[in-house]
């Protein structure tokens, strides 16, 4: 089905063909007729054996033909003498050879020599390591052959550490040799564990040694400088790079007492399992309360919990405690703490030792880049290293990279642009948070269109996202004290549901959207607080007499461009 | 050492600037008459597969009629074997592969009544092991493939909660890799369709949250080439199937606009055959079912051509209003 070129032929060429592949298809379904019919029975023989061999060697992808050779292969080693079996596993095996060579891409006979050596009384394991070289040689990227070499490392006494060096020499003698800088990612953290384990994903590099991952930085500017067209030095440099891992820290702290509710904020998405840590003082006594997240699909981790408090006086004093840290609220409805941004925030930490070969790291791409200004791999390196290094103040060289980058590579626009959102707002956080003055933020005019990390805004009042270029609600869902909240001149189609959990919400503004269906606007009907809606410049508004929307929406200020109502 | 860029030049060929629907249903009705073509003869142990990509491309245009219901039953119903597991045909042995196939098939045709889902749900059940994964028989073979193949059965016969979820998903999980796809076991090298079936599972288990969708999305739509054409792994040429391994997995984590659809849509109509119909995997090759389903459910998932083409599930490839009518809803990226 794969790589099989159409052509023509003329009629008397084709006729000779059609007659030549009539005489094949007879052959093969006679042979595959006859193999099941001695299968149906029992003749688990020598001879069943060798017809499996005819099939397979023209089918190699046949499973049902091989499971029936498994079969014949597990009769005849009953009855034979330790010299025949010997003897049949040690023939299985060149045929097999002879297989992966008409095919080195099977999974049937890659499945069937896993078998055979695993049940093999005597596995020559060196045998399969150099087997698998020989056909590395031929296709450096077979991953059925990878995964089997694995396979035989495991049975053989084979240390990480020899592997590493392999992988080494693979991408020596090929620097674009993806399989090899990925078999690396995997050796890394068997040769060089970290002392102290982060919970993470076992394919994170802070399960490396920092000394030894630093290391690697040299192999990948070396290999830079040599092909910057390369893309595997990237992807595995962005895995050197690590991502932000921190503690859990609580944000915010609130209580609405109109919406008798007390709320939580972290600076990451938890497991409801962390909520067992918290507690909850009223005037000294601790709460028993009942936390849900809110805004995530059941059952994920959330980084807002609400609890239900009821009648509780507004001057009363309400404390949190958390990991020895504790928020206090006091006649003030949100509680921020103090803390260190680096400790809390989304952006990577970097050591001294980190941040130092980095630089050293960044600042030989960037000569690179002078040499090669179109190269995209060299301003994708030279951006995450600068947004890992010190975002702030190289942030308008981060922008210049952005830029290049939409006009170099135009058809992944949409996953630059994303990044650029991500980027800005990380780089916003910590002037908001520094503020301590939570009742607006400005996010307009940012060409953002994808939200990230929105839970650091969710103590935020009122919120300006006008005139960006989002066309979804994700993100929303954790604004929960929003009043106000202006997302005109976006490219929004529909309301969706995240805009239910925004249970202060007053005054919404979607002018100069692209909402077609009225009932995603009906959706708004759910939320009590609201009374002031802008939909103005929405197709929705061409297509539907206004007059009837103003009477769906009868108790609240609607404005819908030519008439508004009260 | 220079990286040799692995990609096709799109023939110019007016034909192919438009969707040759009609003569794709001509081909794909037509494909299996001619039981004098080797290629469908070899492939006869997998036939199964072969059913689900015909009926599933002609369901997604409205034109499952042109299949025989009752045949296509008759014949799905007589590869079940009495381990409640489905065979690629009627004399081949059980497998994951083909019991999803088959119970995909009896969901498009609303018959999944007429299997004993408890039965089947026992066999799929017994494949998963101790830690978690799936093999595909008896055998013992274990792959990422697999764990979809038994979690989107089992979603479908509503029996999910008859393996181990927890294990399953750090199988799975243990599959991811420093790129942030996913390889046939753990160790494995990522790969779009195992990327795919791994997101899957993931999806219809309701742990999305575990992948690192950025990262991720970087990859995947890095699989792009010039000629608009998607490859399965760095370097490798482009393919029209995967134009549903890549779109199907960053839809799952709501990346699709990562990817030039208009490129994407170029390339999936020069794979056209415009003699005989169907798509093939590159500009000029023989088509085949595979790659025209994989065609038409990639140009759907981009939005293209929405009157012609029905909308299609990332997670099962299946038409959306199956799912719907199953009261199947599973939770994606965004
Ligand atoms: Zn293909």
């Amino acid at each position: 089905m794969h790589g099989r070129v159409k052509v023509r032929t003329s009629e008397e060429q084709a006729a000779a063909k059609k007659l030549e592949r009539e005489k094949k298809i007879k052959k093969y379904q006679g042979v595959t007729e006859e193999i099941y019919a001695r299968r149906e029975a029992g003749s688990l023989d020598e001879e069943l054996l060798k017809l499996t061999e005819t099939l397979l060697a023209w089918n190699p992808d046949h499973y049902t033909v091989w499971n029936i050779r498994r079969e014949v292969i597990v009769n005849i080693l009953t009855y034979s003498e330790v010299e025949a079996k010997t003897e049949l596993f040690k023939r299985e095996l060149h045929f097999l050879e002879m297989c992966l060579k008409v095919n080195p891409k099977s999974y049937g006979t890659f499945m069937q020599r896993r078998w055979v050596m695993s049940n093999n009384p005597d596995p020559d394991w060196k045998h399969e390591l150099a087997l698998c070289d020989l056909f590395l040689s031929y296709d450096e990227r077979n991953f059925h052959c990878w995964d089997y070499r694995r396979f035989s490392i495991g049975k053989s006494e084979i240390s990480p550490m020899e592997e590493l060096e392999f992988s080494q020499k693979k991408i020596e003698s090929n620097l674009s040799n993806y399989s090899a800088w990925h078999y690396r990612s995997k050796l890394l953290p068997l040769c060089y564990p970290a002392d102290t384990l982060l919970p993470s994903v076992s394919a994170d590099s802070s399960s490396v040694q920092e000394d030894k991952l630093l290391q690697e930085f040299d192999i990948v500017t070396n290999a830079i400088f040599t092909d910057p067209n390369d893309q595997s030095t990237w992807f595995y440099q962005q895995w050197l790079l690590g991502r932000a891992h921190k503690e859990e820290r609580l944000l915010f702290f609130m209580h609405f007492p109109s919406n008798q509710m007390l709320l939580l904020v972290f600076n990451q998405p938890v497991n409801k399992d962390l909520l067992n840590e918290v507690q909850v003082l009223i005037s000294g006594n601790i709460l028993q309360l009942e936390w849900s997240a809110h805004g995530s699909p059941p059952t994920w981790p959330c980084s807002l919990w609400t609890a239900v408090l009821i009648s509780v006086d507004t001057s009363v004093n309400l404390e949190c405690r958390f990991r020895e840290r504790a928020l206090n609220l006091f006649t003030s409805s949100v509680c921020a703490p103090s803390v260190n941004l680096e400790e809390i925030g989304p952006a990577i930490s970097l050591t001294a030792a980190k941040s130092g070969v980095l630089h050293t790291h960044c600042e030989a791409i960037c000569e690179l880049l002078s040499i090669e200004p179109d190269n995209k791999w060299c301003h994708l390196t030279a951006l995450q290293l600068r947004w890992a290094i010190d975002p702030d103040s190289s942030a308008a060289k981060i922008m210049d990279h952005f830029s290049a980058l939409e006009k170099e590579d135009p058809h992944r626009k949409g996953c630059y642009q994303d990044m650029k959102s991500k980027f800005l707002i990380e780089t916003g956080i910590p002037s908001f948070l520094k503020k301590r003055d939570f009742s607006h933020l400005n996010l307009s005019g940012l060409g953002l269109t994808r939200l990230y990390h929105t839970h650091f805004f969710s103590a935020v009042s009122i919120l300006d996202l006008s005139n960006n270029r989002l066309t979804n609600m994700q993100g929303l869902s954790v604004l929960v004290t929003c009043q106000e909240l202006n997302l005109d001149g976006n490219l929004l189609t529909e309301v969706e549901e995240d805009i239910l959990f925004l249970i202060r919400l007053r005054i919404l503004s979607l002018k100069s959207n692209l909402i077609e269906k009225e009932d995603s606007l009906l959706l708004l009907e759910k939320i009590d607080s609201i009374h002031q809606l802008n939909i103005e410049g929405n197709p929705i508004l061409k297509e539907r007499d206004s007059s009837l929307l103003i009477n769906l929406f009868s108790n609240l200020i609607l404005n819908c461009g030519a008439t508004s109502t009260s | 050492m220079a990286v040799s860029i692995n990609d096709v030049k799109l023939p110019d060929i007016p034909e192919r600037k438009s969707l040759l629907l009609d003569l794709h249903v001509k081909s794909l009705e037509t494909y299996g008459k001619d039981k004098n073509d080797l290629e469908y003869v070899m492939s006869e142990y997998f036939r199964m597969n072969g059913v689900y990509w015909i009926l599933t491309a002609l369901k997604l245009i409205g034109k499952e009629d042109k299949l025989e219901k009752n045949e296509v039953l008759e014949f799905v119903l007589s590869c079940q074997r009495p381990n409640g597991g489905f065979g690629g045909n009627i004399k081949n042995d059980p497998h994951l592969l083909y019991t999803l196939s088959a119970i995909q098939i009896l969901a498009i045709y609303e018959s999944l009544d007429k299997i004993d889902s408890d039965k089947v749900a026992d066999y799929i059940a017994g494949q998963q092991q101790e830690d978690g994964s799936f093999i595909g028989d008896k055998w013992g073979e274990v792959d990422t493939r697999f764990s979809l193949c038994a979690l989107a059965s089992l979603m479908l016969i509503n029996r999910l909660e008859r393996v181990n979820i927890e294990k399953a998903v750090d199988f799975v999980v243990r599959c991811m890799n420093f790129d942030g796809g996913f390889g046939c076991v753990p160790g494995s090298e990522s790969h779009s369709g195992q990327i795919y079936c791994c997101l899957g599972a993931l999806a219809i288990t309701n742990r999305l949250y575990k992948v690192q969708a950025d990262v991720l999305g970087t990859w995947l739509c890095e699989r792009q080439l010039k000629s608009g054409g998607l490859n399965g792994r760095p370097e490798k040429l482009p393919d029209v199937c995967y134009s549903w391994w890549v779109l199907a997995s960053l839809k799952i984590i709501g990346r699709i606009k990562w990817i030039d659809a208009d490129k994407m849509k170029d390339y999936i109509l020069a794979c056209q055959d415009e003699e005989s119909g169907g798509i093939a995997d590159r500009p000029g090759d023989i088509t085949d079912p595979f790659h025209t389903l994989f065609g038409l459910t990639g140009l759907s998932l981009l939005g293209h051509y929405k009157g012609e083409i029905k909308p299609v599930n990332p997670v099962f490839c299946m038409p959306e209003e199956i799912l719907e009518k199953l009261g199947i809803k599973i939770y994606l990226l965004r």
